[in-house]
């Protein structure tokens, strides 16, 4: 009856929000990556390219504005090309998504539920979760701009009185610049903006398109904001030598929140209670946005049953992958060849859709 | 009733209409059959209409008399529809409402409606003369919402006394009034209000469509059509706001929303209702803006207390003592010693008895009610307390959430908050902090999809940049002045609220 389509700036908060969990979720290997204090030149690097990605895929990709990537490439490309992009993102969303969950999972089991099975915790959130992603985009931009309204201010603000006793010579030196990790945490950084590969979906649900590429910008600017400013709250609080054998940053950051007048004992449950939200509503988001890929990639005409093929899927994946902390060590190549497919494939596209054009006029 | 086909034309003879109307009215006492005949002729003349019903003075003392005076029977048997209405027009009647009928399947509607059918005889038209009248309750303050401040007049059972009511507040003659009638048996009349150039077509045409779908024997309550014209029926939530005050309806209609007014029923539907609207009172306009803004600000603190504060009680003493400031958390430990229950059913025990004295209180006369309120607050709560059943922090929680669930403006509303409350106890007592925080999810994921006459329920927090305007009438109360526009959300065309 009214427009089901999303407003723009419900596309903004869904960048935002996903961008901030990988964010928090991928820290410790920037944190890990680069020798010194520096890491916040990868960010700024890593942002620039993706100004850059954004600005020319909103441009070549102007007269397909109602498309996603993988309608687009189905319209530029052979089939089995467009098949591969649709399977390589329906797979990559799966994954970083069980990554979400297993991370998330295992932070309520350490914090809060050391008794529960972690298995009962995972199939908790994901149950919830594929409630969520059977409604719709309308349904997942509205908690999403409920959860930015209730949950990720408030968690920011709780995030600042972490500043308390914070060093913030810890930031220095800057010279002689780790300049070989500071290249190599690049395509981590690039990874964590993630909502530059969930803006090749959701941009053709927003219900205005011309906003498209001003709400990009806006969004990578914010996150940019958000990423450098939680990094350079972890360097400044504990150290780079410390901040580097941290597995969730900012959980420990909330053992050091000191609000004049808070009474609770441990603060790090508060704090984990809104991060809860916000994960639990990315890990919706993503699983929406895997849904809306599988629907793109099979040419299905509905999209809300797709979650009950992602359940199981997730829950194997969730319960299989070994923790974050774990896989530490081994994530670097992955993190590689995920960051440098997801800026090559739109990259590509861009460029077969601007051809198209040009020879069409 | 089946077996006469009343839909056919009123036949020219009397006594056939009599037989088939004395066996459609067969063992019904109160129907008044009243034959007599009149004019030089001697014509046959029946007059029906239900004992206590109608407003018989009017009818037999001027009605009757001048009508029978003033026109001519022996012309009337063979004239038109339009020609009859036009000659009783002429005559010097004293009812306001005439209406010429040509069925009899019309004379019986309106008989039981408590009109007043004549019949002719050798004339196929029966007139009808608007006689309603019955005993009613007056205009009265409504006691589910009384004020301190504003209008003591309530809607009664009479619908057009209702409408009346919002006609006082409203004289503008956009403001639209359509008639349908609900209930296969009860023929329950219906009235949608609107503003013409207000309303948002779309919420008109499908409050109007779900109304004309409506198939049912009978609506005794608006209730009835509330929840078979709401988006989802299975949702705890009210999607429909209802009221007995004649100045929230108006203020809704001013808003562009549509009021439904059923007869019998001393409350009005008002759709689209979002959740913003249950959390507002008239006389949030009536008192100053700035102590307003304050009582408004602690209903959304309400809120939250109403639905998780014995949730929090459980989750933070079975599971997370941690969170709690030492000293508290040692008191706890040491009241909760000797208490032989766990913190849930502590927590779902003082519930279930807060919820029995509440009925028990509904359910009786007012003086006994406020007494059965005392008596179970402090007799069983301090018994209990004193048995060792329960701890007395348990006692504080469960006190105050009853205190902080009448501050909820809505009774709907509240109701629904109270019963999502024991959802919230079991997620705690089972998940702790996570259920909590997963049962919140699992509640904005809900409250996201809800839809009130196609409008989302959660407007305008799901949509605060684009919908900004409208936040400001919603945690706070901003001055009368401020608000020169009406609310974005019913994308209403006319939304300037000065000059008009």
């Amino acid at each position: 009856m009214f427009n089901q389509d999303i407003t723009p700036y419900q596309n903004f908060s869904i960048l935002v929000l996903i961008s901030f969990v990988l964010q928090s979720m991928l820290m410790p290997v920037l944190l890990t990556g680069v020798n010194g204090p520096e890491g916040w030149i990868s960010v700024l690097i890593g942002a620039f390219l993706l100004f850059i990605a954004i600005k020319a895929v909103n441009k070549a990709l102007k007269n397909h504005s109602e498309d996603t990537i993988i309608s687009v490439s189905d319209k530029l490309f052979p089939k089995y090309i467009s098949k591969l992009i649709g399977i390589y993102y329906i797979l990559m969303f799966l994954t970083v998504n069980s990554l979400i969950m297993k991370d998330f999972a295992e932070q309520i089991k350490l914090m809060m539920m050391f008794r529960t099975p972690l298995s009962t915790i995972i199939i908790t959130i994901l149950l919830t979760a594929a409630y969520a992603a059977k409604k719709g985009i309308h349904t997942i931009a509205g908690i999403t701009n409920i959860v930015f309204l209730t949950s990720f201010i408030p968690y920011l603000l709780i995030i600042v009185f972490s500043t308390y006793y914070a060093d913030y010579s810890n930031i220095f030196p800057l010279y002689p610049p780790d300049a070989e990790g500071i290249l190599r945490s690049v395509p981590n950084a690039a990874l964590s903006f993630f909502g530059f590969s969930v803006l090749l979906f959701s941009n053709s649900r927003v219900s205005v398109k011309e906003k498209n590429l001003k709400t990009n910008q806006l969004y990578l600017m914010t996150s940019t904001l958000l990423y450098l400013a939680s990094y350079l709250l972890i360097i400044v609080k504990f150290g780079t030598k410390e901040a580097a054998n941290l597995v969730w940053p900012f959980v420990s950051i909330m053992k050091f929140v000191n609000i004049p007048g808070f009474f609770f004992e441990s603060t790090e449950i508060v704090g984990l209670c809104l991060q809860i939200t916000l994960i639990f509503t990315s890990i919706c988001i993503l699983a929406f946005f895997t849904n809306l890929a599988m629907q793109e990639t099979f040419k299905t005409r509905e999209n809300g049953y797709f979650i009950f093929i992602q359940i199981p899927i997730l829950y194997l994946m969730a319960a299989g992958l070994p923790g974050m902390y774990m896989m530490f060590p081994y994530i670097q190549i992955p993190i590689y060849i995920i960051s440098g497919m997801n800026l090559l494939i739109p990259i590509l596209t861009a460029c077969a859709a601007y051809r198209k054009y040009k020879r069409s006029i | 009733m089946k077996n006469l086909d009343l839909s056919q034309p009123i036949d020219r003879d009397i006594n056939k209409n009599e037989q088939v109307l004395r066996k459609v009215f067969e063992n019904t006492d109160d129907i008044i059959f009243r034959k007599f005949e009149a004019g030089n002729t001697k014509l046959k003349i029946l007059l029906l209409y239900v004992d206590g019903m109608t407003t018989k003075e009017a009818i037999s003392e001027y009605a009757i008399e001048n009508l029978l005076m003033g026109l001519n029977l022996e012309k009337a048997q063979n004239m038109s529809r339009a020609q009859l209405e036009h000659e009783i027009a002429k005559t010097s009647i004293a009812v306001l409402e005439i209406q010429v009928l040509t069925t009899l399947e019309e004379c019986v509607d309106k008989i039981l409606s408590g009109e007043t059918v004549l019949l002719i005889d050798s004339c196929n038209k029966a007139i009808m003369l608007s006689s309603r009248g019955w005993p009613m309750r007056g205009v009265q303050e409504p006691s589910a919402e009384t004020l301190i401040r504003g209008a003591r007049d309530g809607f009664n059972e009479t619908m057009k006394v209702n409408i009346s009511l919002i006609r006082r507040r409203l004289r503008d003659p956009k403001l639209k009034i359509k008639y349908a009638q609900v209930g296969k048996r009860s023929k329950t009349d219906i009235a949608i209000l609107y503003i013409e150039d207000l309303v948002n077509k779309t919420v008109l045409e499908t409050v109007e469509k779900r109304i004309n779908n409506i198939e049912i024997d009978a609506v005794l309550e608006s209730s009835y059509i509330e929840e078979m014209i709401e988006d989802d029926c299975y949702s705890p939530f009210p999607q429909i706001e209802n009221t007995e005050r004649p100045d929230a309806a108006a203020s809704a209609l001013l808003e562009g929303r549509v009021v439904i007014a059923v007869d019998n029923t001393p409350s009005v539907l008002i759709a689209p209702a979002i959740f913003v609207s249950f959390m507002q009172s008239s006389e949030d306009y009536y008192d100053r803006w700035l102590p307003t803004c304050a009582i408004r600000l602690l209903r959304y603190i309400a809120l939250p207390i109403v639905m998780l504060l014995p949730a929090l009680y459980v989750a933070v003493t079975q599971y997370h003592p941690n969170l709690l400031p030492t000293q508290l958390s040692l008191y706890v430990a040491a009241s909760r010693a000797n208490v032989p229950f766990p913190p849930y059913f502590e927590a779902l025990l003082m519930e279930l008895v807060i919820e029995l004295v509440r009925e028990a209180s509904y359910r009786i006369t007012s003086p006994v009610g406020s007494t059965i309120g005392l008596v179970g607050g402090l007799v069983i709560g301090q018994s209990s307390v004193e048995a060792g059943l329960i701890t007395p922090l348990a006692v504080i929680v469960v006190a105050l959430t009853a205190i902080a669930s009448f501050t909820i403006p809505s009774y709907n509303f509240g109701s629904s908050l109270r019963l999502i409350r024991f959802a919230f106890i079991v997620l705690a007592a089972t998940f702790g902090l996570f259920g909590i925080s997963i049962g919140l999810s699992f509640l904005t994921i809900h409250l996201c999809t809800l839809k009130s006459c196609g409008i989302p329920y959660m407007t305008p927090f799901v949509s605060f940049v684009e919908n900004k305007r409208d936040l400001k009438d919603t945690i706070i109360r901003p001055r009368i002045n401020n608000l020169v526009r009406k609310p974005d959300y019913l994308h209403m065309e006319k939304k300037e609220r000065k000059n008009v």
